[in-house]
């Protein structure tokens, strides 16, 4: 899939680690092209923010403002402000050539809710679920009437987040008309789709129409897979055998 | 994007190593994956060669 990405942006390249793999570019002359694509295409996550910091710099080093300490220590502060902060001994040989100047950065316009997009492009819903969603079931046992322990699984598939962006979730459960938002003290919010029918009737046509790529849509099959079993069978201890060899597919590919 | 198939079509079960080949990405699919798994980094180095940039 990344390779898919690779050739879509015709730049970069794809390394392998391991069970990781990366889409990296690096050339200032080829991240051009990826600048285009998000100007034309806004991130819609708080890393939109991130972007800006980054193009910043980009442009600070272009017109060779590292070259001068003032500068560089301007570039500095913007790359301490991306991401993680830069280490503390990094931090103490730069306070060596000068203070980081204190930089604010106008964030305040795209970032209220106003100038918020007010709905997303399934698309973009697709591609953030690629990335983001997660495919998973809950089991809870419980004791029938004849005092047996029964296994109930529910299938569900949420997307996490930061809460800081919480009104993606709530963006995306708009789009779906179902599916509720959970946020939690940790700083984490979920959107969580549990009922059968829903997400036969709203995410089915929707990951048809806009699929899914790479290993998550190989997890969405196989996850679906154990949908319709739970869907469309009484349960029986025949469905429950076959529910329980699904579900051991799905937890395969994790 | 090959809008009327269904996710199944595209992988063999066999063969699960997927052909960037095969089908070509939407803008803004690629944006929603960014948004989830991208990130913007820049790294600060000395340099052995050059005095100064």
């Amino acid at each position: 899939m990344l390779n898919a990405i690779k050739k879509f942006f015709s730049v970069g390249s794809v390394s392998v680690a391991g069970k990781d793999a990366r889409f990296r570019v690096r050339s200032r002359s080829e991240l051009s092209v990826i600048i285009a694509h998000f100007n034309e295409y806004p991130l819609q996550s708080t890393k939109a923010l991130n972007f800006r910091y980054f193009c910043e710099i980009l442009n600070l080093i272009n017109k060779k403002a590292h070259t001068n300490i003032e500068g560089f220590l301007r570039l500095a502060s913007l790359i301490n402000r991306l991401n993680k902060p830069l280490s503390d001994s990094l931090l103490a040989k730069l306070v060596q050539l000068g203070p980081l100047p204190k930089l604010e950065f106008e964030t305040s316009y795209e970032f209220s809710s106003a100038n918020r997009l007010q709905t997303l492009n399934p698309f973009w819903i697709s591609g953030f679920a690629s990335g983001e969603g997660s495919f998973t079931y809950f089991t809870k046992t419980r004791v029938n009437s004849a005092g047996m322990p029964v296994k109930d699984y529910s299938l569900v598939f949420e997307i996490s987040q930061r809460t800081q962006d919480l009104h993606l979730l709530n963006l995306i459960a708009c789009c779906f008309k179902t599916g509720r938002v959970y946020t939690e003290t940790s700083g984490v919010s979920r959107l969580r789709f549990r009922s059968k029918d829903h997400i036969i009737s709203t995410l089915v046509p929707h990951f048809r129409d806009y699929p899914l790529e790479g290993h998550k849509n190989l997890q969405y099959l196989a996850w679906l897979k154990a949908v319709t079993v739970l869907t469309d069978q009484t349960k029986t201890s025949k469905r429950d055998a076959e529910l329980d060899m699904l579900i051991k597919e799905l937890s395969s590919l994790k | 994007m090959r809008k009327n198939l269904t996710g199944q079509a595209r992988y063999s079960s066999t063969n699960k190593q997927i052909s960037s080949e095969t089908f070509t990405l939407n803008p803004l699919w690629v944006t929603g994956f960014s948004d989830a798994e991208g990130s913007f980094n820049m790294s600060i180095f000395k340099s052995k060669t050059a005095a100064i940039g």
